[in-house]
């Protein structure tokens, strides 16, 4: 029942107590008519609610395809069409709602769900429609600060300061629709008397991982706007989203000078082998195939004289890729693992675009996990598809209750879960206190999702540490990034760093111990973050030094920018740009702290997750295969 | 755009009449509820012509703003003011009319936004018949209109029947009196109530879906055994928040410290 009808039902009732006190049957017969249509149109309205939206199909074409799987990429824009019909003419209003999680970011336009036609759609310029491909021109799908500052979610952004003109738009507009209106691109309403509606919305993936689209929030609404019910339909489709990567040009193939590997490559060795590149010339020897003498040179030199090639080998890349705590905080497309997602799904790239083959060793809290060595487009494929999966955002440690949180799950549950919050289906105990029955009712839906028992149920409305552990899981299932009010501001403890540096060390010792000969490590790591802990992986870095391996450091920063050696100038004496200033300067000084000592050892360092960490990178796998930096020795 | 979604939007754009005939439809619309509002309100009245231009005007704008119960209470009001205490049997046919035209009135009013484009439609294929055929449209509006009179014929039978009128009242007390002193139609309305709730109730379990089901079993077992579960929880976390503290306390004297521990009262 809405305001409006409880409006009319209170008005109705105190014209029929009137009418029969002062005798007035008019005024009581309106009275109590008005109370009958209200009661036949509540009849009318459950008729359309139990049989009537069962009926009602709904299909999400997500580029073009209605697959229940498949594959998006990172920063690529995805157009999303929902259509819904019904078999028969429809008697009531649906608002659909396509719930979306964060890690899906979508494109605000000003025309209605309908409205939108093909003209239009080929009037928009190229670069609207890539909105965030010329955010950044190293990493064409990362949203830049500005952009990231004013992240809120999949809310549309209103305008602080009205002017006349749009506050009259604003009433016209309401007059029309009688309710608030809500642009946002992923509704759609189906008004009655259509039996088929559709909308159609544009989006962009914020970050590797995987989106679910669990189904549709509908809001039915009889015609008169007196009675109005929330429902979920299930509608479920998953897409894993791999890393997007830097498009490099053709990489061309060079010397090696040491190789032990016995796979094949494209990368030429001054020794004998089976490539193409003549290496010099022998006398032949019982054994050399007969195919390889040069007869013109033998006949020259009146004696048997055989070719001899050089090998064609490859270069490894190995990428370890620190996935733990800290670089997981933060929201989609800003997190360091974003960053480092970007720059190994480059290297790897480039790498295998050449024959290189790349090893990936991907560390969490959890463990080490060791992928296979890939090559080939299939291998790039596998390996993209393993960095999605290292990018899900399991649930978090378990941390304090916060309000927000409360709040923020509370939201949630009314968007995907509004049947399970319903009075009549959701009882609760006694209480005088509307926070605590909020609390109650929430924890009946968790115990629904989680099926928990009554105690662990009751445990839940009692305690706060549970209650917290199960709302972490429910906002991380409905794609919450690990940021408040998932967890609140945290800061990595020095133990955790130094025990997240030690087990990078460690892996990258094993690494070194299987390693044939001169290999590349792209370590992928918050350094930052543990500055004061790397003696470990300085000892590690050196041992692959003086094994004539090269290494890497890529070490992003939450603020996408590079740290310079100038003075850090608050852009203005306001908070943000004050804390903005002392954060930049905090990360300055520790990363030209580390920049030189690791250089001092040998190892290479970017302290960016853009376009030039690639090509610092790219560089090394350039002098481990030609002993040089300049690109020598290339095959015309 | 796939090429069903095409189809979708050129048929909805071929439905929407254009902007010119979408303004006559609406000033037709104002006018003609302006002069029913006028005829209701203010016949035969002697109030000053502004004071009615204003009231109209006030009332037009609550229907353009779907602000249903404004009207209701302004027709209530009327009624209120103006409407004899007395009732004749001749005025019968008055108060149906009168409470037809209120209930079309407020149902209009309520879903204004929908209507508004129904008749916009309707006039727009009246104008031009090559738009599309005006019958399913006429029936539709006729359909709703008889769905309003059902209503109040509906509403005069059961008003006749229910003690809400003094000659209501009387027939009720002297059907009651026959009945033996039993209250009428008491237990007829009673068995018929509780038929409804059964079958009501029985209808809205079937509906349930799964997780709606277990989750109000779940919740109702937690409601009435909730004190027993709140004490067997709450002397699990004090028992839990205890154990450190007796551990920290355990030295030489460790059944001392617990004892001492178990002692202190509870928070």
């Amino acid at each position: 029942m809405t305001g409006r009808a409880r409006a009319i039902a209170c008005l109705a009732l105190i014209g029929l107590c009137l009418g029969t006190l002062r005798g007035q049957v008019i005024l009581s017969l309106v009275s109590f008519a008005v109370g009958v249509w209200m009661w036949s149109e509540w009849l009318r309205f459950q008729t359309v609610l139990r049989f009537e939206l069962p009926r009602i199909t709904f299909e999400r074409y997500v580029n073009g395809r209605n697959d229940a799987t498949g594959t998006l990429w990172a920063g690529r824009p995805v157009h999303i069409v929902v259509k819904a019909s019904c078999p028969r003419r429809l008697r009531s209003v649906i608002q659909m709602r396509d719930f979306v999680s964060e890690i899906l970011e979508i494109v605000p336009q000003n025309s209605g769900v309908n409205a939108r036609s093909p003209s239009k759609e080929a009037e928009q310029p190229a670069n609207e429609k890539g909105l965030r491909s010329s955010a950044l021109p190293g990493h064409p799908g990362r949203p830049s600060r500005a952009q990231a500052g004013n992240r809120t979610g999949t809310l549309p952004q209103f305008k602080t300061v009205l002017q006349p003109t749009d506050w009259i738009k604003q009433q016209l507009t309401r007059t029309f629709d009688a309710r608030p209106v809500v642009d946002l691109p992923n509704v759609g309403h189906f008004y009655p008397g259509n039996t088929e509606t559709s909308f159609a919305y544009d989006a962009h993936t914020r970050a590797a991982g995987r989106i679910t689209f669990p189904g549709f929030r509908l809001t039915l609404e009889d015609v008169h706007g007196l009675f109005r019910v929330d429902r979920f339909v299930e509608n479920e489709q998953t897409y894993r989203i791999f890393p997007q990567y830097f498009e490099r040009g053709e990489l061309k193939p060079t010397i090696k000078r040491h190789n032990s590997l016995r796979r094949h490559g494209i990368h030429r060795l001054e020794r004998s082998g089976m490539g193409s590149e003549l290496l010099e010339l022998r006398e032949y020897v019982a054994g050399d195939p007969p195919k390889s003498i040069a007869w013109k040179v033998s006949a020259r030199r009146d004696k048997l004289l055989t070719r001899q090639y050089e090998s064609e080998v490859p270069v490894r890349v190995h990428l370890v890729i620190d996935g733990s705590f800290a670089t997981r905080v933060g929201g989609f497309g800003l997190r360091l693992l974003d960053q480092m997602n970007y720059v190994a799904a480059s290297v790897a790239r480039a790498a295998i675009a050449v024959g290189d083959p790349v090893d990936c060793l991907l560390v969490d809290e959890n463990g080490v996990k060791r992928l296979p060595w890939f090559s080939g487009d299939r291998g790039l494929i596998e390996l993209l598809r393993a960095l999605a999966d290292f990018s899900l955002t399991a649930p978090p440690a378990a941390s304090q209750l916060t309000p927000n949180m409360l709040h923020s799950a509370m939201g949630v549950c009314h968007e995907r879960y509004p049947e399970l919050l319903d009075r009549s289906v959701n009882k609760i105990p006694f209480s005088l206190s509307a926070a605590r029955r909020n609390r109650m009712r929430l924890v009946g839906v968790l115990s629904e999702v989680f099926q928990l028992s009554p105690r662990e149920q009751v445990e839940c409305i009692l305690g706060d540490a549970k209650l917290a552990h199960y709302l972490q899981r429910f906002l991380c299932a409905a794609g919450t990034p690990w940021m408040s009010p998932v967890l609140p501001l945290a800061v990595e403890s020095t133990q955790s760093a130094a025990r997240r540096m030690k087990a990078l060390s460690d892996v990258i010792l094993r690494a070194i111990a299987h390693a044939h000969d001169n290999e590349v490590f792209v370590v992928l790591a918050d350094l930052i973050g543990s500055a004061y802990d790397l003696e470990t992986m300085k000892r590690a870095t050196k041992l692959a030094l003086a094994k004539h391996h090269r290494v890497a450091f890529v070490c992003p920063t939450s603020t996408f920018l590079r740290p310079k050696a100038e003075t850090i100038i608050p852009a203005s004496e306001s908070i943000a740009d004050l804390l903005l200033a002392a954060e930049l300067t905090r990360v300055r000084d520790l990363a030209l702290q580390l920049k030189r000592d690791l250089i001092r050892m040998g190892a290479s360092v970017s302290f960016s997750g853009e376009q030039s960490a690639i090509q610092i990178v790219l560089a090394e796998i350039d002098t481990a295969r030609h002993g040089r930096r300049q690109l020598q020795g290339v095959r015309s | 755009m796939n090429p069903s979604e095409t189809t979708q939007l050129s048929r909805l754009s071929n439905d929407s009449p254009s902007p010119q005939l979408q303004v006559v439809a609406d000033v037709i619309q104002l006018g003609l509820l302006a002069v029913l509002l006028r005829w209701f309100f203010f016949e035969n009245s002697e109030i000053v012509v502004a004071w009615q231009v204003l009231v109209t005007g006030g009332l037009l704008v609550a229907i353009w703003r779907s602000m249903g119960w404004v009207v209701l209470m302004a027709t209530q009001l009327n009624l209120f003011v103006g409407e004899p205490r007395r009732f004749d049997a001749h005025q019968a046919p008055e108060a149906v009319l009168t409470c037809f035209v209120i209930l079309v009135l407020l149902a209009y009013t309520c879903s204004f936004r929908t209507t508004r484009r129904e008749v916009q439609q309707w006039f727009a294929k009246i104008i031009s018949p090559l738009i599309g055929p005006v019958v399913g449209s006429t029936i539709g509006l006729i359909v709703r209109l008889l769905n309003i009179f059902a209503v109040v014929l509906v509403s005069v039978v059961l008003f006749g029947l229910l003690p809400l009128s003094a000659h209501a009242r009387e027939q009720w007390w002297q059907l009651s009196l026959t009945n033996g002193l039993t209250l009428w139609p008491g237990p007829t309305a009673l068995v018929f109530v509780l038929a409804c709730v059964i079958v009501f109730s029985q209808i809205e379990w079937l509906q349930l879906r799964p997780a709606e089901a277990r989750l109000y079993l779940r919740s109702l077992f937690v409601r009435y055994h909730y004190a027993d579960l709140r004490m067997i929880v709450l002397r699990q976390m004090k028992a839990a928040a205890v154990k450190p503290v007796a551990n920290e306390l355990a030295g030489p004297n460790r059944s001392t410290a617990v004892a001492a521990v178990k002692n202190t009262p509870a928070s």
